[in-house]
């Protein structure tokens, strides 16, 4: 059956997705879907449809991940950086450095929790400044556990 | 808290009128055989009390001096113990039949005595004189329960979709469905930050849960060991309308913020054993796994679904 903005809406509309299973019976197809709902106005699509381009990880989630970083909405923000941890190492570099510093404190503990294992020198440098610079204890907290995460490889 | 709920009331088998029996005495029947009410049947009836927010009409008092139900928004109506009825605590909505499809309907409120009557049974005697009059109000319905689940919100983030207060009633109207009566036991807001965003693994009931699953459920202040509590929080990861996955001995579930209208009670229904209903074929269903998409509202239960409620221990007869 063709793919459809229906069916991967059908799909987000689910209480509780199984993204792995969504992510398997869709494919990358569904990124420019995923995309589209984003840019919509139904936030809570959006948040689903940003942590399901992360599922997918493949090459072509980047911009749909890279868009959701940048939504208005701070779920939509908090889903991307839960998502930016699952895509390949470069791509969630990319998406991480603007997403530690985000303005709300939730967000940046969801994305120091993506840091990859191998954070790139700057994504790297953040984390350690956000450990004695931050307002918040969480984040201070995220960024002491990422930093010794990273330190154990 | 929105509201509570209060139970022990009951048709009257002498006058038609809906009277309480959880106090002294059996009050004042209108009916010409004089006395108290009379227990019809076995219906245990559940009213709303004291809610902020709800669907329905508000304004309905009890009667200290008859203990009958009585529509206090307008004049102070007839008593059967005499004079004008005189208000005790407690302010009462009773929810109109058009937006309560799942109660007992044909209660109506009489236009001589103010008080509320069942308009579909044999009985009928009003305290004005001669039977009552409905004189063309709308048809209220009232909920039988005969179990009960008790539930205590905890909020740590508003949700931004649909009110708590109506997510509330939309439990308490389709588990009326099974007679179960759902009880807003308490209701608590959390300052936890940390916890705004919850990482929930999997959101399978039985799985170990993640650390901070286990920290959000530790807060149980005023929660019972066979109570329910509610976190309101910002979001799950994954990214989940809810997820009714809790930590042993621990009942509970989470609404996030992108929660439906429907969200809550589906959830509840998870912690009480409840599946999913597959298929499109379901979306008149609770347990239909997209909330936002239900067909022919409000949702239902079908009666494996409310005996595996009731067969729950966090069900409780009463």
């Amino acid at each position: 059956m063709e793919l459809t903005l229906d069916i991967v809406r059908r799909e987000l509309q689910a209480d509780e997705p199984r993204y792995r299973q969504i992510a398997a019976d869709l494919g990358p197809d569904a990124l420019p879907y995923l995309r589209q709902i984003i840019a919509s106005e139904d936030t809570a699509l959006a948040a689903k449809a940003a942590y399901l381009a992360g599922v997918i990880g493949s090459e072509e989630a980047l911009p749909v991940v890279r868009q959701a970083a940048a939504h208005a909405d701070v779920r939509v923000r908090v889903a991307a950086a839960a998502a930016a941890g699952m895509l390949p190492l470069d791509h969630a570099n990319d998406v991480l450095v603007a997403l530690v510093d985000d303005a709300d404190a939730g967000v940046q503990k969801m994305a120091l929790r993506s840091v990859p294992e191998t954070p790139s020198s700057y994504l790297a440098g953040r984390v350690e400044a956000l450990r004695s610079t931050s307002q918040s204890e969480a984040v201070k907290k995220a960024s002491e556990a990422t930093i010794a995460r990273v330190k154990k490889q | 808290m929105a509201w509570s709920t209060q139970r022990a009331w009951r048709r009257c088998g002498k006058c038609g009128g809906f009277w309480f029996s959880g106090a002294a005495g059996q009050g004042t029947c209108p009916a010409a055989i004089g006395g108290g009410h009379l227990q019809a049947d076995t219906n245990n009836y559940s009213l709303v009390v004291d809610a902020t927010i709800a669907p329905g009409q508000s304004g309905w008092r009890r009667c200290s001096k008859c203990l009958s139900l009585w529509f206090g928004g307008s004049a102070q109506g007839t008593c059967a113990a005499g004079g004008s009825h005189s208000a005790a605590a407690g302010s009462y909505t009773v929810a109109f039949t058009s937006q309560f499809p799942f109660g007992e309907a044909n209660w109506r409120c009489c236009a001589k005595c103010q008080s509320l009557f069942f308009a579909g049974g044999a009985v009928n005697q009003c305290a004005a004189g001669g039977g009552h009059n409905p004189d063309g109000t709308p048809s209220l319905s009232l909920v039988i329960v005969d179990s009960a689940v008790r539930l205590h919100t905890k909020v740590l983030t508003t949700p931004t979709g649909t009110a708590i207060e109506t997510m509330m009633h939309n439990i308490r109207e389709i588990y009326a469905a099974g007679r179960i009566d759902v009880e807003w036991v308490s209701h608590e807001n959390l300052n936890l930050p940390d916890l705004l965003d919850v990482e929930v693994g999997d959101c399978l009931i039985g799985q170990n849960p993640t650390d901070e699953q286990t920290a959000l459920y530790a807060n149980r202040n005023n929660v019972g060991a066979n109570e329910i509590a509610v976190y309101f929080v910002r979001n799950t990861i994954p990214i989940m309308n809810g997820c009714a996955a809790h930590p042993g001995g621990q009942p509970g579930a989470i609404v996030a913020s992108i929660a439906s209208q429907w969200t809550l009670a589906h959830e509840i229904g998870h912690v009480l054993a409840l599946q999913h209903a597959t298929g499109a074929a379901n979306s008149d269903r609770l347990m239909f796994n997209q909330t936002s998409a239900i067909t022919n509202p409000p949702p239902d239960l079908i009666a494996s679904e409310i005996a595996a409620m009731k067969a729950s221990g966090l069900t409780v007869g009463v």
